[in-house]
């Protein structure tokens, strides 16, 4: 065995798990995961055409995220208001809650939400956040959101899992949550140069219609 | 959206076995479920943008949810688990070269970075060519062959010293065996 190359005796010593995977999930999980996923939303006609497969999707996350801000979930129930027409708001979601403050943008958050110095980006996320910048946070009650700068040195595709999203005139990227109830919203901010700036919202327990409202209330609007 | 689900109903039943297996490869089987799960979640959302030939997106999907949801750590884990879980699985002394040869081999991919390990794993475990590989990563093919050449040099110096720490006596497995007799 010794005397085979690299490739070839790590072929030889594949995993056992990798030729039974029927002993992890049998065909009756295999069903049941299937009618779970074809009980969820089926695919949206009106983003049809949008989106072709972005194939690389290699995105660095710069660690200045130059600050953020976090929001904890602490209370329920305030009054409520839209956000600025102007910025073409079209999710009429109640944004009365704590402003968060990433570099000179100021993001509105939902009723009941406070300012947190505690990020809300799990320690299993794959997102790591420079020394020089943090930001999030969450509350007992579970909800948060969080604020970053994101950027891509090769104008890669940041979210190609994401759905296409509209957010005031920008465009964004929604990744609807995973198994751990985690979403993220991704806009692109305008940057000269070779670079691509989003804004990412990286939240907890916050809707689709909620996050692109935060976002919307703290990006001007484009031109 | 009868046609949706139709089409979507194939789609899964054709690739989940190797969408989990693929996941599997890379982490514990529990959350590998969860991988392929939400791999064809992204698949039935965005059914329109996929491709005929579904299996090389459908990998790259679910390398990028492995990617988005787990750390390295984890994945070293799951080799660690598999490992041990197979070993403990054997009670015959005849495999036990075998399974030493196959321990030294995974020894030696283990001691390798990430990235090198996901460029071997795809053109060995999940049998891929290089073309094939090259765009499940979304690379280009020729990045891909520089790559693959590095990490394969890299992986046969680590499997040369573990073939020289080999010849240390109390690492032989079949010194055990014999004693067994």
């Amino acid at each position: 065995m010794h005397g085979s190359n690299e490739l070839e005796r790590l072929s030889a010593a594949e995993p056992e798990a990798l030729g039974r995977t029927e002993s992890f999930v049998d065909a009756g999980e295999e069903e049941r995961i299937l009618d779970g996923i074809l009980a969820t939303s089926p695919p949206r006609a009106a983003r049809r055409g949008r989106m072709t497969p972005r194939r690389r999707a290699v995105f660095v996350l710069v660690g200045v995220a130059l600050a953020a801000a976090v929001v904890g979930l602490s209370s329920i129930g305030h009054g409520s208001r839209r956000t600025s027409p102007s910025h073409g708001q079209q999710h009429h979601v109640a944004l009365s809650g704590a402003t968060i403050q990433l570099s000179g943008y100021h993001f509105k958050t939902p009723a009941g939400f406070k300012a947190s110095t505690d990020s809300c980006v799990p320690s299993t996320s794959s997102l790591q956040v420079g020394a020089n910048g943090f930001a999030s946070a969450a509350s007992a009650a579970g909800g948060c959101v969080e604020a970053f700068f994101l950027i891509s040195p090769s104008g890669e595709d940041p979210a190609p899992n994401g759905d296409p999203v509209t957010v005031g005139s920008r465009q964004g990227y929604y990744v609807q949550p995973d198994s751990s109830g985690e979403s993220r919203l991704y806009v692109q901010l305008p940057q000269p140069g070779d670079q691509s700036v989003y804004l990412l919202l990286f939240s907890h327990g916050l809707t689709e219609d909620q996050l692109i409202a935060v976002a919307n209330s703290g990006l001007p609007a484009a031109n | 959206m009868a046609d949706d689900r139709e089409r979507f109903e194939q789609l899964y039943r054709e690739n989940f076995r190797p969408v989990l297996r693929f996941a599997l490869a890379r982490i514990d089987p529990e959350r590998a479920k969860d991988v392929a799960a939400e791999t064809f979640l992204v698949a039935w959302r965005r059914l329109d943008s996929v491709p005929a030939e579904p299996r090389l997106w459908l990998l790259g999907v679910a390398r990028k949810v492995i990617a988005g949801q787990f750390r390295s750590e984890t994945r070293r884990d799951a080799l660690v688990l598999r490992l041990e879980t197979e070993q403990g699985s054997s009670g015959d002394a005849d495999l036990a070269g075998a399974i030493a040869a196959r321990d030294e081999v995974l020894a030696a991919f283990a001691a390798l970075r990430e990235p090198d390990r996901e460029l071997l794993r795809l053109v060995t475990w999940d049998g891929l060519t290089p073309v094939e590989a090259a765009e499940v990563l979304g690379v280009t093919r020729v990045a891909f062959g520089v790559r693959l050449h590095r990490a394969r040099r890299r992986l046969r110096d680590e499997l040369q010293r573990t073939d020289e720490q080999k010849e240390i006596p109390s690492l032989n497995p079949r010194r055990h065996a014999d004693a067994r007799q």
